[in-house]
C-alpha cells in the first residue's frame, strides 16, 4: 500500500528515464552509407566508407531524436533525486510525527480511562455519602432511644424561626382549620409545581409545620382529577379524608402493611396487563402514607414499598405519597442504601414552620421548600405556600365538622349555626361583656389557655356558654377541641384528644 | 548532515565506575528504518545516478551533433576526469563517493553514446587490436608461468 503518491510520481520518472536512456542509446546517431566493396556489401557512418566502395543507399540516424530522449531522461532523473532526497529527509520527521500521534492516542486513551476511574470513583462516593447519611440516621435513633424518646417523633431538623422549644410537643398537628383562621394570602414568586405529575412525592417537615394540610390538599386535588386514593394513616380521625379509602385507622400497622404489600401486587399486575395488551388504560391510583416515620420498624413491607414507588410505579398510572417527619433513611422505611434512589426519584416538598410564642408551639410558616427529583438539596426552591389553599385548588379536605354531627339530627343538642348567631358579641345563655371579650381573644387567638384548662379562672357555666358559642362557630373539629381542651389530634396527647373528642360529644348531645 | 550526532550521555557508564555500556544506551542509538525510507534512499541513489549518466549521455550526443565540438571534447573530458579521479583519490567521506559515481556515470554514458563508434573503430582495427592483444596474452602468460615456477622453486 502506498504511503505516499509521490511514491508513483518518482517510480514512473524513474522508469521513463531508463526507457529513455535505454532508446536514446540504442538508435543509430550518424547516417549510415549502405555501399558495395568487391562482392560484399557493408554500412557505415560516412567517414568509414572506403574511398573505392560503390554507393549503394543513406540509412538516416537519430541524432536529434538521441540527443532529445537524453535530455528528457536526464531531467526526469533530476525530478526523481530532488523529490527522493526531499521525502527521504521528510520521512524521519513524518516517523517522529506519527510517533507522537500514537503516543497522544495512549495518552488520550489513558486520560479516558482515568476519566472513567475517577466517574466510578465519584459515584462510589456519592453510595458512600449515602450509606454514612444512613448511618447518621441510626445514630439518630440509637440516640433518641437513649433518652427515652420516639425516634419516630423526633424532629427532624429545625428550620426558619423554629427553635428547640418549639418541638416540646413534636406530636402535635395543624389542622386547617388554623389555616382558615387566617387571611387567604395571594403568594408571589416560585409556585408549587404540579405535585399529581410526579408519581413519587415526599412530604416531610416538623410537628406542626403544616404537612397534613398540605397532603388534604393535594388528596382534594387528585380526588378531583380522578385518582383513586388511598391512605395509609395510623392516627385517622373518624369521617378523615373523605372520598379516600383509609387504612391502619387506630394504629393498626398490620392493616397498613398489607396494605403496602398490595400496593406492590398492584403495581406488578398492572405491568403485567401493559406486557400483554397493546395499549391499557388505568385508573390513576395513589398510595398516601402518612406517618411514614412510624412505619420503619412496624411494617416489614416499608422499606420495598419505598424502593418500588421510586422506580416501578410511573408507566403503571400509580403514584405514591410519602408523608415523615424526615428525609433521612432511617425515618423512611428502615430504606438504606436508598439514598440515591430517593434523590434522583422522588419530588420533596420540606414544609417549613416557625415557633410560636402564643401557642408555644410550632406553626406553619406557609412555606415549602421544593427538591425536584435529581436536583440537590442545596439547590431547592423556596415556594409560598397560600394560607387558604392553592389557588384553583379548592380545599377539599374532607374534615368532619360540628354541624354534620349534630345538626339535624333528632335528640342531640340544637348548636346554633354562624347563621344563626351571626354576631359573636350577642350570644345566647349567659350574654355578658366578659364570656363576649373572651369569644373574641379566643378566635383571635390571643387566649393562650383553652377554655377546659385548669389554669381558667371561669366558672364552670362560662364554660359550658362560652364552648356552645365556639361550637357555634363551626371551626372545624380539631380546632374546636382545641380552643376547648387545649390538645390536638395524634402525638402524645393523641389519648387526651380522644378524650376531649368523646367529652365534646357529650357536650354536644347536652350532656 | 550525515555526521552522528554526539550525545555525552552514551558515556555516563564511565563516570559511574562501570567500564561496560549500558545494552540500553547501544540499542537507544540504533536507527531503525522503515521500509519507505530504505524506498526514498534507493531512489534517489539511482536517480542521482541517472542525472549524471544523463548528463553524460547528453554532452555526448551533442557533441557528436556538433563536430567542431569534438576538439574540446576530446581535450576537457579526459582532464575533467582526470581532475575529478584525483579529487576522489584525496577526498573522503560523502564526496569521494560522489566523485566516484560521477566518474562511473559519466564514463557509462561516454560508452554508451558512442556505441557504433566504439564499434565501428573496432570493426575497422580488429587486425591491429586482434593482434595486439595475442601479444599481450602471449606476454602476460609467459611472464604469469616464469613467476609461477619460480615461485614454486623456491617452496
Amino acid at each position: 500500500m502506498l504511503a505516499n503518491k509521490n511514491q508513483v510520481i518518482v517510480s514512473g520518472l524513474l522508469a521513463l528515464g531508463v526507457a529513455g536512456f535505454a532508446v536514446a542509446t540504442a538508435l543509430q546517431f550518424n547516417d549510415r552509407i549502405e555501399y558495395r566493396i568487391g562482392n560484399r556489401i557493408e554500412s557505415n557512418p560516412a567517414w568509414l566508407v572506403p574511398p573505392k566502395a560503390e554507393f549503394k543507399s543513406v540509412e538516416r540516424g537519430y541524432g536529434g531524436l538521441k540527443i532529445l530522449l537524453a535530455l528528457l531522461g536526464t531531467g526526469g532523473m533530476v525530478t526523481v533525486m530532488l523529490i527522493a532526497r526531499n521525502e527521504a529527509e521528510q520521512e524521519p520527521i513524518r516517523q517522529k510525527i506519527k510517533g507522537y500521534q500514537n503516543q497522544a492516542y495512549e495518552f488520550s486513551h489513558a486520560a479516558e480511562s482515568a476519566y472513567q476511574m475517577a466517574k466510578t470513583q465519584m459515584e462510589y462516593k456519592k453510595l458512600l455519602e449515602a450509606d454514612e447519611v444512613a448511618f447518621e440516621g441510626e445514630i439518630e435513633t440509637a440516640y433518641c432511644e437513649s433518652l427515652g424518646i420516639d425516634p419516630s417523633q423526633q424532629q427532624a431538623a429545625l428550620t426558619g424561626t423554629a427553635t428547640l422549644d418549639s418541638a416540646t410537643n413534636p406530636g402535635d398537628k395543624v389542622t386547617d382549620a388554623t389555616s382558615l383562621a387566617i387571611e387567604p394570602d395571594r403568594t408571589q414568586g416560585p409556585k408549587m409545581p404540579n405535585l399529581s405529575k410526579y408519581p413519587s412525592l415526599l412530604i416531610y417537615g416538623i410537628p406542626g409545620a403544616g404537612k397534613s394540610t398540605l397532603t388534604e390538599q393535594e388528596v382534594a386535588k387528585r380526588l378531583k382529577e380522578g385518582h383513586l386514593v388511598i391512605v395509609c394513616d395510623p392516627h385517622a380521625a373518624y369521617g378523615a379524608w373523605e372520598g379516600c379509602e383509609v387504612i391502619g385507622a387506630g394504629m393498626d400497622y398490620e392493616a397498613i402493611d398489607a396494605k403496602l404489600a398490595w400496593f406492590q401486587k398492584k403495581i406488578k399486575w398492572r405491568y403485567e396487563v401493559i406486557s400483554r395488551q397493546p395499549d391499557p388504560t388505568f385508573q390513576p391510583l395513589t398510595l398516601v402514607v402518612e406517618e411514614f416515620t412510624n412505619l420503619s420498624k412496624r411494617c416489614n413491607n416499608s422499606g420495598s414499598h419505598f424502593q418500588t414507588v421510586n422506580s416501578d410505579i410511573r408507566k403503571a398510572e400509580c403514584y405514591s405519597v410519602i408523608v415523615s417527619h424526615t428525609r433521612n433513611l432511617a425515618g423512611l422505611g428502615d430504606a438504606k442504601g436508598m439514598g440515591a434512589l430517593r434523590d434522583e426519584s422522588m419530588l420533596e416538598v420540606e414544609v417549613l414552620g416557625e415557633y410560636n410564642e402564643q401557642t408555644e408551639r410550632a406553626t406553619p410558616r406557609f412555606e415549602a421548600l421544593v427538591k425536584m427529583p435529581g436536583q440537590s438539596l442545596t439547590d431547592r426552591t423556596l415556594v409560598k405556600l397560600a394560607k387558604n389553599s392553592s389557588p384553583g385548588v379548592e380545599n377539599l379536605a374532607p374534615k368532619p365538622m360540628l354541624s354534620d354531627l349534630t345538626l339535624g339530627t333528632p335528640g342531640t343538642l340544637k348548636i346554633p349555626s354562624k347563621q344563626e348567631a351571626p354576631n359573636a358579641g350577642t350570644p345566647y345563655g349567659i350574654r355578658g361583656e366578659h364570656i363576649s371579650g373572651m369569644l373574641a381573644d379566643i378566635l383571635a387567638g390571643t387566649l393562650e389557655t383553652a377554655v377546659f384548662s385548669l389554669d381558667s379562672d371561669l366558672e364552670q357555666d362560662e364554660k359550658l356558654e362560652l364552648a356552645k358559642l365556639i361550637i357555634a362557630e363551626e371551626l372545624g373539629l380539631e380546632k374546636t377541641i382545641w380552643l376547648l381542651w387545649g390538645v390536638r389530634r395524634g402525638g402524645r396527647n393523641h389519648t387526651l384528644y380522644t378524650e376531649a373528642r368523646a367529652m365534646l360529644d357529650r357536650l354536644i348531645k347536652g350532656e | 548532515m550525515y555526521l552522528p550526532e554526539f550525545d555525552s550521555s552514551e558515556f555516563d557508564y564511565l563516570s559511574a565506575g562501570n567500564s561496560q555500556p549500558q545494552q540500553r544506551q547501544s540499542q537507544a542509538k540504533t536507527p531503525e528504518i522503515t521500509n519507505i525510507e530504505r524506498f526514498w534512499n534507493l531512489t534517489g541513489n539511482w536517480g542521482e545516478f541517472g542525472s549524471y549518466f544523463g548528463a553524460g549521455l547528453s554532452a555526448s550526443f551533442i557533441v557528436r551533433a556538433i563536430p567542431t565540438l569534438i576538439p574540446a571534447a576530446v581535450i576537457l573530458i579526459p582532464a575533467s576526469a582526470l581532475g575529478l579521479g584525483l579529487y576522489a583519490l584525496s577526498t573522503d567521506g560523502p564526496s569521494k563517493v560522489r566523485s566516484q559515481l560521477i566518474l562511473i556515470a559519466v564514463a557509462t554514458a561516454l560508452l554508451a553514446a558512442n556505441w557504433d563508434a566504439w564499434q565501428a573503430w573496432i570493426v575497422t582495427n580488429s587486425q591491429l587490436l586482434i593482434l595486439s592483444f595475442a601479444l599481450l596474452v602471449i606476454t602476460l602468460g609467459f611472464v604469469g608461468t616464469q613467476v609461477w615456477s619460480k615461485l614454486n622453486v623456491s617452496q
